[in-house]
């Protein structure tokens, strides 16, 4: 940075959260030489996050709404503690204006945006109605005040095809018809009205553009007390099962520096308009870019592309370490540095980007068992590391993962000067790393980074719903290849302790994310009396 | 290659306790397998000159394996399974079997009433845990027999929440 160290005002921060997120923030702490409290609930108390603070109090039990979640017992363990500031992690209270309002009045720093603006921001409909008074594209949209079928039939051409028709009053889908040309309008219309009419008693139709197979794309922001906003650039999150982000990177494939722009100013304008502070990020669906495409930076297609602001998220991003790494910049310490009242740490012309970073969410899951979240203790956990390998984790050997809390276990970033390698670092990481005890869905994230979509950068947020079958399914050309199951069988002879002539049986064993594979019946092992096994 | 191991036969064991090693025969596979003992529970096994890095451990309710970056898990009894429960069930044949959540969740609906008649996939019980719906749902064609369970309630795994019985008058038999 050029700027030494950060000068940051707050002297014992409180982290109410858990997992990976406040460990990170708890590194942040020590960097900055300020002191840190974690919070826990009673089955956490042996957790890494509690651990990794200065300080740690038992807040509650293991139900998040009596300890995580209690607005009440947080407040009293940053008293308890003398703690002069609360950074709220993201998920649970992070996007509460109850807890930012709750901090403020019992006079403790509130690292994030004002109580109002996060309450603004969470309304989907205030917000889109301030981004479009700023000029923020939003998905383009009418209800036409003349609604007989001319009236729509006239909305319709204005916005283009193909388009959605749906009930004004609407939700949940009813009332809503998808229609790709001119033709199809009217019959849409009619259907719809009926729907709306029988469903909601209020045949109002509103048309809306419908953006086929869009990808995810978001801008990171940062704002200071005097106004001050810069932007981090963008992460691609297009990577996701019912709207769950899993893999995402920076910068995003194959855009313009024109949509790149686009984005990024209407990112600043967003954020300007809401009177942000701290970290935010605002996210937009991109369509209109052909998936299939070339791959070169066609900046005619980009033109062509549809921009519309999704939501803006009031908090730290998980995904927030691939930012970091293509800009250089710790986005923790500037959150800690701005909620300080310090100005930010940066001008915009500081901010560059250099190479690539993937990030693959670990996530406690069933894959076979339609990502089921796991639960249990970990036997075995080992971490990769290696050049341009970051691994933030919550979890460690000996860690009960519980089903009270999210099922991310850890977040593991490749950066690399290209795409390529990252890609080629991201699936050595993936292959180092041991979990034992709860199933994970990092075979899938392996499987994901070969995809021959993924390696090009041609993906949507269809993608992996869309390819999820093949992907369960070894694909990878080594299933006819029964040495790694030969090699378990004669290490786990050696770990029963079994005596020369003895024969071990054999069972039922399944690779993780693998219901399908071969071995299945054939290639795994267990020693035929569980007393062998200790 | 064409490996069909159905047995493992331990030929020799050499070294002490704390720095094993030894060779084993598997059935199907041609030769003897080098196997060493690294570290606590990583081991070294080495198959036509290739050396594969094995970590091994044993859970309360599975033992678990990975080599080279792949990870196996034996279950000690069948897994309940439960968004594809139907997998291991004929597609048109009734069942009688519990419904059970494989971990502690808690109960946000109860989506049939006793004596309700089921298809297959059919929402039984709607579960929530780590902030994920959980569907339980029905296997099969079934009679709803019994419901063991609350709305609001939480609940561990294993613990059977909907008794389903078959039907009686189904055509269909079930796949044995």
């Amino acid at each position: 940075m050029g700027r030494g160290r950060l000068f940051v005002s707050i002297r014992r921060l409180l982290i109410a959260n858990r997992g990976e997120i406040a460990v990170r923030i708890m590194r942040a702490c020590r960097e900055l030489e300020i002191e840190s409290v974690a919070v826990c609930s009673t089955i956490d108390t042996r957790a890494p996050h509690a651990r990794a603070a200065d300080r740690c109090v038992t807040i509650g039990p293991p139900r998040p709404r009596e300890s995580y979640l209690s607005i009440g017992a947080l407040i009293d363990a940053a008293r308890q503690t003398d703690a002069d500031a609360v950074h709220p992690g993201y998920g649970f209270l992070s996007e509460s204006p109850e807890m930012a309002e709750a901090c403020v009045e019992a006079g403790l720093i509130w690292v994030g945006p004002p109580a109002d603006v996060i309450a603004r921001l969470g309304s989907k409909i205030e917000a889109r109605r301030l981004m479009e008074a700023a000029g923020v594209p939003v998905v383009p949209g009418d209800t036409p005040s003349d609604q007989s079928d001319d009236g729509l039939a006239e909305a319709a051409r204005r916005l283009g095809y193909p388009l959605l028709v749906k009930a004004s009053a609407g939700g949940g889908g009813r009332g809503m018809r998808a229609v790709r040309d001119a033709h199809q309008l009217a019959n849409a219309v009619r259907e719809s009205r009926r729907e709306a009419e029988a469903a909601f008693g209020d045949g109002t139709l509103y048309v809306e553009r419908l953006l086929t197979h869009p990808r995810h794309i978001e801008v990171q922001v940062m704002a200071d007390h005097a106004g001050g906003v810069v932007h981090l650039y963008e992460r691609e999150c297009s990577v996701q099962r019912r709207h769950q982000k899993v893999i995402e990177e920076s910068p995003a494939p194959h855009l313009s520096s024109t949509l790149r722009a686009r984005l990024t100013q209407a990112a600043v304008r967003a954020t300007e308009a809401a009177g942000y502070r701290n970290a935010g990020t605002v996210e937009f669906l991109v369509g209109g870019i052909d998936p299939a495409g070339d791959g070169d930076r066609g900046d005619k297609d980009d033109d062509d592309a549809v921009v519309a602001f999704l939501e803006m998220n009031t908090r730290l991003q998980v995904e927030h370490p691939i930012t970091e790494a293509v800009t250089g910049r710790d986005l923790v310490h500037a959150q800690l540095a701005v909620a300080g009242g310090a100005p930010l740490p940066w001008t915009q012309a500081d901010i560059q980007t250099r190479g690539h970073a993937i990030e693959c969410r670990l996530y406690a899951e069933r894959p076979d068992d339609g990502f089921t979240p796991d639960a249990g203790r970990l036997l075995c956990y080992r971490e990769p590391t290696g050049p341009g390998v970051r691994v933030d984790s919550g979890v460690a050997g000996g860690t009960i993962v519980s089903s009270h809390y999210d099922a991310l276990l850890a977040k593991l970033v490749a950066f690399a000067d290209t795409r390529d390698t990252a890609l080629a670092r991201a699936r050595v990481a993936l292959a180092q790393l041991v979990v034992l005890g709860v199933q994970t869905n990092a075979t899938l994230l392996s499987r994901i980074l070969r995809h021959p979509r993924m390696m090009e950068g041609h993906v949507d947020t269809a993608f992996l719903e869309s390819e999820l079958d093949g992907l369960l399914v070894n694909s990878d050309g080594d299933g006819d290849d029964e040495r790694p199951a030969v090699a378990l069988t004669a290490a786990l002879a050696l770990h029963g302790r079994v005596e020369p002539g003895a024969q071990l049986a054999a069972g039922r064993g399944t690779e993780v994310a693998e219901p399908q594979d071969p071995w299945s019946t054939l290639g795994a092992w267990r020693l035929g009396t569980r007393s062998g096994i200790h | 290659m064409n490996y069909r191991p159905r047995r493992a036969v331990v030929q020799t064991l050499t070294g002490d306790v704390d720095n094993r090693g030894g060779q084993i025969q598997i059935d199907g596979v041609d030769g003897l397998i080098d196997v060493r003992r690294i570290d606590g529970d990583t081991y070294e096994a080495t198959i036509g000159g290739r050396r594969f890095e094995v970590i091994v451990a044993n859970g309360p309710d599975a033992d678990w394996g990975w080599v080279d970056g792949r990870t196996f898990r034996w279950p000690h009894r069948p897994d309940v399974h439960t968004a594809s429960a139907a997998a291991d069930v004929a597609q048109t044949g009734s069942v009688a079997s519990p419904i059970a959540a494989t971990m502690p969740a808690t109960v946000s609906q109860v989506a049939v009433t006793v004596g309700q008649r089921v298809a297959r996939g059919d929402v039984l019980v709607m579960l929530e845990a780590m902030k994920m719906e959980i569907p339980l749902r029905a296997p099969g064609e079934a009679r709803v027999a019994a419901i063991r369970c609350a709305e609001g309630e939480t609940v561990e795994p294993g613990v059977p929440l909907v008794d389903l019985a078959e039907v009686d008058d189904s055509l269909a038999t079930a796949d044995e």
